[in-house]
């Protein structure tokens, strides 16, 4: 039974990641007195403080519209829960190989509260200078500024581009991670790969374990230029609602379970793979990144997104834009049960699960200019203002939530968002 | 009211230039006089400096020393080198730090500081003021 090996495999990791965090903390508690005061810990903080406000009323714009209940447009005409959050962080290095790193995270939970979670807790072993493991939770390094996307110092945007960071929207696991980093001239050749799972609550308060993760990423670095390929793979368990809607299906016969079978995504894997570059000489940088995910066959479907960036500083000043686009592979829509082969009784009950079949493999694509500056106007801190337009693709309903019986798929709508960014 | 702007801005630019023209006298990258480093171009010190290179080109660890954040030395350092202002190094490490895997060089809080450490430790490297070159040290780039 290899997949309940893994599970248990999965669980011990986790109770692992728990080990690690208390341990790390009770040696910080006994430790603090004698070696604080030669930098074997280090505490660091980083938070943002936003403001959100979308032209489309009849839903709600966030920036996780997976694991968030709520946002700006419909719920709230400025929303704070979109961008704000305070992150602590706990650095400690025991040896000079041996280190450890623990990391809470407080931002709107999928139980509209800031409830803070552990985002990473592990230890590290620096076998050299340049390679090294890792165990616990670790961050999952699927895109090019996944490692700090919650960092907004650290980025050059209020945000990163909604449409490619949602493909996959899992941003750390439980598990295990090898890096190692070779040279070559002046270049830097990074392989990095780890396995592992993890849990994430969507709103309705239902787990979405993924197991099975695993991943490998190559991060090429050149003086101020950055290439990167990524490849990875994660089996969703997605929660009982999703799963008892399409088993609905299974009663109508073959056909019904042919349906089922095919648009369920439940133990499925998702395929996701990538590649990115970005160029920094200093007073300016482009960067672009474009990722195609699969889960198929599945409603999720295949697609594709990328984007653009680019930036000019000018003193304190870093004026932006950039152009975001997803689009689907896979079918957008299904004819469903044949309503004649259904029986009379039942035409009303299949004709409800096709339209909701169809609601499930509506596209979430479409196109997105961003135009914006970040501001440093104080050390340490960064004030951004950010403009987006997002023009949705035929019967898209984007990356929106809360979809009101006044929502117009396939619109158009604006946001405005402003951010204070800091780090300590 | 034009005129008085005019002078405001006069006024203000002149501050800007003393400023600027007070700063430092130009900033090298050292290592001690005895340490077995003879050159680093400017791209590998500032690597070193970033956390991007963790060997001295010998295979030694490189162990840099950084000075206060926010200090004259500092500023022109990673202008020179690196080409990043102060809030962009910050940036920088701002994703070392928050993703675990790393931590800036330890600081020291003047030029002074930077020649005792690397008198201890043959694998450092600073960065201090022309004119505070003695023969404790050894210039790397006075580019």
């Amino acid at each position: 039974m290899p997949i309940l090996n893994i599970w248990v495999f999965d669980r011990q990791l986790c109770k692992l990641t728990t080990a690690v965090l208390i341990s790390m903390l009770l040696y910080a508690v006994v430790a603090r007195a004698e070696d604080l005061g030669t930098q074997k810990f280090s505490f660091s903080g980083f938070g943002t403080a936003g403001l959100v406000h979308s032209s489309e009323d009849q839903a709600d714009y966030t920036n996780s519209p997976w694991y968030k209940p709520s946002g700006a447009g419909h719920s709230q005409n400025w929303s704070a829960d979109v961008d704000s959050r305070l992150g602590l962080q706990l650095d400690a290095q025991f040896t000079p190989q041996l280190s450890a790193v623990l990391q809470v995270l407080s931002q709107q939970r999928y139980d509209n509260t800031y409830i803070p979670s552990v985002e990473w807790a592990n230890i590290k072993y620096a076998i050299t200078p340049d390679s090294s493991i890792r165990l616990g939770r670790i961050v999952m390094s699927t895109f090019l500024v996944s490692d700090y996307r919650n960092v907004g110092y650290a980025v050059p945007w209020v945000r990163p581009p909604l449409a490619v960071y949602n493909m996959m929207p899992v941003s750390s696991n439980d598990g295990v991670d090898a890096s190692y980093r070779f040279h070559f001239g002046e270049a830097a050749h990074t392989v990095q790969g780890f396995y592992g799972g993890g849990n994430q609550k969507s709103p309705n308060g239902q787990n979405n374990p993924d197991r099975d993760s695993w991943g490998i990423f190559n991060t090429l670095e050149y003086g101020p230029a950055i290439f990167r390929l990524a490849y990875q793979q994660s089996t969703l368990s997605l929660n009982d609602d999703i799963n008892s809607f399409f088993n609905q299906f299974r009663q109508f016969g073959p056909a019904g379970v042919a349906l089922a079978d095919k648009y369920d995504a439940n133990k499925k894997p998702t395929i996701f793979w990538g590649v990115s570059a970005s160029y920094d000489p200093g007073n300016w940088f482009v960067m672009g990144e474009w990722g195609q995910s699969k889960l198929t066959p599945s409603f999720m479907g295949e697609q594709i997104a990328w984007y653009a960036s680019s930036g000019y500083r000018f003193g304190n000043f870093t004026p932006y834009v950039i152009y975001a686009n997803s689009r689907m592979l896979s079918n957008t829509s299904d004819p469903g049960l044949d309503l004649a082969a259904v029986p009379p009784l039942l035409v009303g009950y299949a004709a409800g699960l096709n339209a909701g079949l169809n609601g499930f493999l509506k596209p979430t694509t479409g196109t997105t200019v961003t135009l914006g500056n970040r501001w440093d106007f104080m050390k340490n801190t960064a004030f951004k203002l950010q403009y987006e337009h997002t023009a949705l693709d035929d019967n898209s309903s984007g990356l929106l939530i809360n979809l009101q019986p006044g929502f117009q798929a396939g619109g158009h709508f604006n946001v405005i968002s402003v951010a204070v960014d800091f780090v300590f | 009211m034009p005129l008085t702007n005019r002078l405001g801005l006069a006024v203000v630019g002149l501050a800007l230039s003393l400023g600027c023209g007070a700063a430092v006298s130009e900033v090298v990258a050292v290592v001690s006089a005895s340490s077995p480093v003879a050159t680093l171009s400017k791209e590998q010190v500032a690597d070193i400096f970033l956390g991007k290179t963790v060997r001295l080109p010998d295979g030694e660890q490189a162990v840099p020393i950084d000075q206060e954040e926010g200090s004259a030395a500092r500023n022109e350092f990673y202008d020179r080198f690196a080409r990043k202002s102060a809030a962009q190094i910050k940036a920088h490490w701002a994703k070392i730090i928050f993703t675990g895997r790393g931590q800036p060089p330890k600081k020291v809080s003047s030029s002074i500081e930077v020649k005792k450490r690397l008198v201890e430790n043959l694998n450092a490297i600073g960065y201090i003021e022309q004119n505070m070159v003695d023969d404790s040290v050894r210039v790397l780039q006075s580019q």
